[in-house]
């Protein structure tokens, strides 16, 4: 019989071409510019950490409520598009949660980590709207999923979900990680974004899965958000983004943890037995997993390809 | 079905079947050492060498298919594994254990066939070839080499002697990066040279810091140590730059995540004093910032002649 791959005639590596002359000043410009901006950065935030102990209330507050007036100027006198306009905007969004940290920790507010990652990413919505840009909606996402992250650790419900375990909160990340994906894949056509979000949604699942599987909670409830993340995943290849096999190459990803967490939580074969066992199981899961993945991919790239063909 | 064309094996693919091997080679080491019960030296490299020669002999018949492709990789880690802690056991000298393992992961780059192996050996030879290079000056047990970098501390070098034992481990090693790149040998190209160069600039990217190279150095010297982590920040930049001439977005992706990995190493290294470092930052983006101001100039006046 022969594998699945085998019918699957893929290219090789490609060779590098040597890159234009006008492309290394243009990848050059990019890094000198970013190393530097990112270098002057880093050496402002290290020349504040070796003075913060000797500076005074008023004195942090005004420093940081300067740079935050500072980056609005930049922001409001470039526009969108510009380099310097997007640095300006992403040093609002950092300033704003730096404030709000220097804030609760001067007038020791009580409020929980969690609804300071809140309280920032709701003040930040305006700052990376205006930008359009990816990265700083990426940044914006990552505050989001600290908060989201640090609230589920903390609480136990989800409102209607008291009863459940923590894996529904995971789930519910998961489930909420993918609205942003669809959402963002609408609004901003990033294929980068569109993918960090999707590692992120099915990274929580995954953590979802595997606290239902090696944790003694559970319940229907959580099988059925399980479903619904998976399900979720199938579906952008369905309609969000026709033929990509990206999303479900992480619910394989997925299903082949949690397949093996279960196997190892329930199988009983002796010590030596399992672990044979478990890695067996490990490579036929994802050998299997990943060939029917692969002749998927071949065969929607054909059938695109003669689509492109036809028209 | 309709007529085939080359297609791009997704990147995401390969490494979700590396992780899944790396993961089931784990396992079946973990294995492998409760059902054998190892006694001696012997026992460890004599299985761990059987193991890799039934994987090098299952990667030989298995072309491309999937699962003795992946079953070849899982027994290849469980073997390198065990002929490791056969050697660490056998071995007093960590330079011999270091240089042995290096020359295992030569071999195997070279002899396997099979891509993702050779970029998982070139990867692992980088960071033998860091460790070996590392303990030649300053000693120290197979333990110390991985846990406590402290443990050197007592042979100290100058800052001086320090840069340039660095630049022995890291000079080659990208001059090897450049002296693949420009190699133009089609068939080679695919199956050899790409999947090495691969292994090697993750390696350059990242070794420096998991060979705890850095970390070592930032334990003792004059006042200006810290240093380390700035250069293995230029380490991944040059590996950046290589990635870019490849077109490879991933490495690229990942030498980026390296970039600030080391910048936020560089922070917390010991020796040095947070406004040194403050200064010796903003004299480097100043620099930087200059340097783009230049080449904006000359590629304005170019296009303006």
């Amino acid at each position: 019989m022969t594998s699945l791959s085998e019918s699957t005639q893929y290219q090789r590596a490609p060779q590098p071409a040597v890159p234009s002359p006008a492309q290394w000043q243009a990848f050059c410009q990019a890094s000198l510019q970013t190393a530097g901006i990112v270098s002057l950065g880093a050496g402002a935030i290290f020349f504040l950490a070796a003075n913060w102990q000797h500076m005074s209330r008023w004195q942090r507050f005004s420093l940081f409520e300067a740079l935050f007036v500072l980056c609005a100027v930049f922001a409001w006198i470039r526009p969108a598009g510009n380099v310097i306009g997007a640095l300006g905007l992403t040093g609002l969004m950092v300033l704003t949660g730096v404030l709000l940290g220097l804030y609760g920790q001067t007038f020791q507010t009580g409020a929980n980590t969690y609804e300071l990652f809140f309280a920032w990413a709701a003040l930040s919505v305006p700052f990376a709207w205006l930008s359009r840009q990816p990265g700083i909606w990426a940044f914006w996402c990552v505050i989001l999923n600290i908060a989201l992250a640090l609230y589920a650790q903390s609480a136990s419900t989800w409102m209607f979900f008291s009863q459940y375990s923590e894996s529904i909160n995971w789930m519910v990340l998961g489930l909420i990680n993918l609205a942003l994906t669809w959402i963002f894949l609408r609004q901003l056509h990033s294929q980068w974004l569109y993918r960090f979000l999707l590692v992120c949604a099915a990274g929580f699942a995954t953590i979802g899965s595997l606290s239902l599987v090696l944790g003694s909670q559970g319940g229907q409830m959580v099988g059925i958000f399980y479903l619904a993340n998976c399900a979720a995943l199938v579906a952008f290849t369905q309609y969000a983004k026709p033929k990509d096999i990206f999303p479900i190459t992480l619910l394989a990803f997925n299903l082949v943890v949690t397949s093996t967490a279960m196997f190892a939580r329930h199988g009983d074969l002796g010590d030596v037995g399992m672990f044979f066992a478990l890695s067996f199981w490990v490579l036929v899961s994802s050998a299997v997993a990943f060939s029917i993945l692969l002749k998927l991919h071949q065969l929607w790239h054909s059938e695109a390809h003669t689509l492109e063909q036809l028209q | 079905m309709s007529t085939q064309t080359p297609i791009a094996k997704p990147w995401y693919l390969s490494l979700a079947l590396g992780a899944s091997a790396w993961l089931a080679g784990i396992l079946m080491l973990v294995g492998f050492a409760l059902l054998l019960d190892f006694n001696s030296p012997g026992e460890f490299t004599s299985v761990g060498i059987v193991l890799i020669g039934a994987a090098f002999v299952l990667m030989l018949l298995a072309k491309d298919r999937d699962f003795a492709t992946q079953l070849g990789l899982c027994l290849s880690v469980a073997g390198q594994c065990l002929v490791i802690a056969g050697l660490a056991d056998g071995f007093d000298s960590p330079s011999h254990i270091a240089l042995t393992c290096l020359l295992m992961q030569i071999v195997l780059t070279a002899a396997m066939p099979n891509r993702l192996h050779r970029s998982f050996s070139a990867f692992f030879a980088v960071i033998a070839w860091a460790f070996w290079v590392r303990i030649m000056p300053l000693g120290g047990n197979f333990d110390d080499m991985f846990w406590d970098s402290l443990a050197n501390a007592a042979v100290a070098l100058s800052t001086g002697q320090a840069l340039l034992w660095w630049v022995i481990t890291w000079v080659p090693v990208t001059i090897l990066c450049w002296v693949l790149l420009r190699q133009n040998t089609r068939k080679l190209w695919d199956d050899v040279f790409f999947p090495i160069l691969r292994g090697l600039l993750i390696g350059l990217a990242c070794a420096s810091v998991l060979s705890n190279f850095g970390a070592i150095f930032g334990t003792f010297g004059h006042g200006s140590v810290a240093i380390w982590s700035l250069l293995s920040t230029a380490l991944a930049f040059a590996a950046l730059m290589m990635s870019f001439m490849m077109q490879s977005k991933p490495l690229m992706g990942f030498c980026i995540a390296c970039v600030f990995a080391h910048l936020v190493h560089f922070y917390f290294a010991l020796g040095t004093t947070l406004v040194e470092k403050s200064v010796l930052m903003l004299v480097i983006g100043v620099v930087c910032l200059s340097l783009q101001q230049l080449l904006k100039a000359q590629s304005r006046s170019r296009s303006a002649s």
